[in-house]
């Protein structure tokens, strides 16, 4: 009987966290590929580099580098946008709040998961560099804990929370444009040797060692805290 | 007997004591009543028995087991919400019916695909609307699909008939005795129009200011209640220690609601007029007396 019910809270969970994040990264790839195919954001590359390498990969080279800060928004936009309606909907629906919360790390791991394979497959085809890959993993653990952290803010503070979590996402939004659209990325990463310049510095190795206690340790305290909150949580939907 | 029981179930909300000390006993196999004004407690007394609010204090058991964070119990328990979409009002709002009652039909056990199918149709709600563009009908219709199909022993149902027209309101307390017939599920529905559904009622429970009034056969409360009038010293005379509500005086003339108490009776032959109550007269005189 115990293992029926944890089979089927497995299950249910599985069923709808997928269902309700499967369209929106499906969504989200699409606007990077075609914002790559129809734009040159990066500025990265040249018209040699096009008769060189051929339009299409030039646009899978954009389509990764989006991907890249897109990628690094999606775990803390999703959770903020999809999390607070779908645990009132679980638990209305007669969920477990602990299975519930749960239910978001699954769907954390679905985002998180879908888009590093994205990428991956992207930086395959490219034959690129890996050396920034596990600062980026590192980057999407730390971006889900903030995008926990925004979801128990709406949880708590529920209106204003939602006006933290908008002003937040923007202020993150605005600071990756900048960052990849104003040549941030160019200068900083030329500078730290990040990201996706073959550039193995030092640094980037500290960064990356910096950030996975970090990242995990935000996470962790994001759960805590989330599991708190769900279970004082009263359904409005 | 299958059974969900509140003991000493209180909810405050600050200084604010929306439930005081309630104790209910729901058995399997009857369709009960809600009744009470705006801000008695009964949308909360119904989150806090299907585990969607947390109680400040009390419990409650199916079959003797907490239905707090207890997969098998809240298996039994479907609490139907009253939906209320607001624009950009986040992802729910913006959900097609379809993917609502699917999300539902994950998580109910029992959920009946079909019959969810035929209500759809017969409702003639279209599957692929967005939540925040029905109307409120509309909007009961989907929680109707939802408690119907849910197929649980216990389902609530929050003003289940609001926004219907009186066509699809016949409907529904026909489907619900047919349901209740067939299944012998427990329904407990809360309601303000509280005549048409009062026929549906095995029992009636009563709440007032965060209290449960009473709890009580409907055809029993409603025969034990009269409207007495007649010259006003003749009436005071005929109802004096017994329980009355919305005296009412023009002139010399006097009426008065009696609720007779076991074993108490109305004294004959006293050139009185004794006419009896319906559930929304024994309701007003109960819980609106203060207002009148």
């Amino acid at each position: 009987m115990k293992k029926s019910l944890w089979i089927q809270s497995v299950r249910r969970n599985v069923y709808y966290w997928s269902r309700a994040v499967e369209g929106i990264i499906l969504v989200f790839i699409c606007i990077d590929l075609c914002y790559a195919a129809l734009f040159g954001m990066t500025g990265r590359e040249t018209s040699e580099s096009i008769r060189q390498t051929g339009a299409l990969w030039v646009m899978l080279e954009n389509a990764r580098d989006y991907m890249i800060g897109m990628g690094l928004m999606m775990p803390l936009v999703i959770p903020a946008s999809y999390g607070k309606n779908g645990i009132g909907l679980t638990i209305s629906f007669g969920g477990k709040r602990s299975e519930t919360v749960w239910g978001v790390q699954f769907m954390h791991l679905l985002v998180i998961v879908q888009v590093t394979l994205y990428v991956a497959l992207l930086n395959l085809l490219l034959e690129g560099s890996w050396i920034w890959f596990p600062l980026y993993f590192a980057g999407m653990l730390t971006s889900a804990a903030l995008g926990q952290f925004l979801l128990c803010a709406q949880l708590r503070f529920s209106t204003k929370g939602v006006v933290f979590t908008v002003l937040a996402i923007t202020v993150f939004a605005i600071t990756a444009i900048f960052f990849l659209v104003a040549g941030w990325s160019e200068t900083w990463g030329g500078t730290l040797g990040i990201f996706w310049l073959d550039e193995p510095g030092g640094l980037l190795k500290l960064l990356t060692a910096a950030l996975y206690p970090v990242g995990a340790v935000l996470y962790a305290v994001s759960v805590v805290l989330l599991i708190g909150i769900v279970k004082k949580y009263e359904v409005r939907i | 007997m299958e059974t969900l029981v509140c003991s000493n179930i209180a909810k405050k909300y600050g200084e604010k004591e929306v439930l005081k000390d309630v104790n209910l006993t729901l058995e399997k196999g009857k369709i009960y009543g809600l009744i009470g004004r705006n801000g008695a407690g009964k949308t909360t007394l119904l989150s806090i028995l299907s585990a969607q609010n947390p109680a400040s204090t009390g419990e409650v058991l199916w079959n003797g087991e907490p239905v707090w964070e207890n997969q098998r119990a809240l298996n039994h328990i479907c609490f139907s919400r009253e939906l209320t979409p607001q624009p950009n009002g986040g992802s729910t709002a913006e959900m097609k019916v379809r993917d609502y009652l699917r999300a539902a039909s994950f998580y109910y056990p029992g959920w009946d695909a079909q019959m969810a199918k035929e209500l759809l149709e017969k409702f003639e709600l279209d599957p692929k609307r967005k939540l925040v563009k029905l109307s409120k009908g509309m909007l009961s219709m989907v929680t109707i699909i939802v408690a119907m199909a849910s197929k649980a022993d216990f389902t609530f149902l929050d003003e289940p008939v609001a926004g219907l027209d009186v066509v699809m309101r016949e409907y529904f307390y026909r489907r619900l005795i047919e349901e209740y017939t067939q299944t012998n599920r427990t329904f407990v529905i809360s309601t303000h129009i509280i005549e048409e559904a009062a026929e549906v009622f095995e029992e009636v429970i009563i709440v007032k200011h965060g209290e449960i009034l009473l709890k009580e056969n409907t055809a029993e409360l409603v025969g034990r209640t009269f409207r007495v009038s007649g010259l006003a010293e003749t009436v005071d005379e005929a109802v004096k220690g017994l329980e009355t509500h919305l005296p009412e005086q023009i002139g010399r003339s006097k009426g008065v609601t009696v609720c007779l108490r076991e074993g108490e009776t109305l004294p004959e032959d006293s050139g009185l007029t004794v006419q009896p109550v319906n559930l929304q007269n024994v309701f007003v005189a109960l819980c609106g007396e203060e207002q009148l």
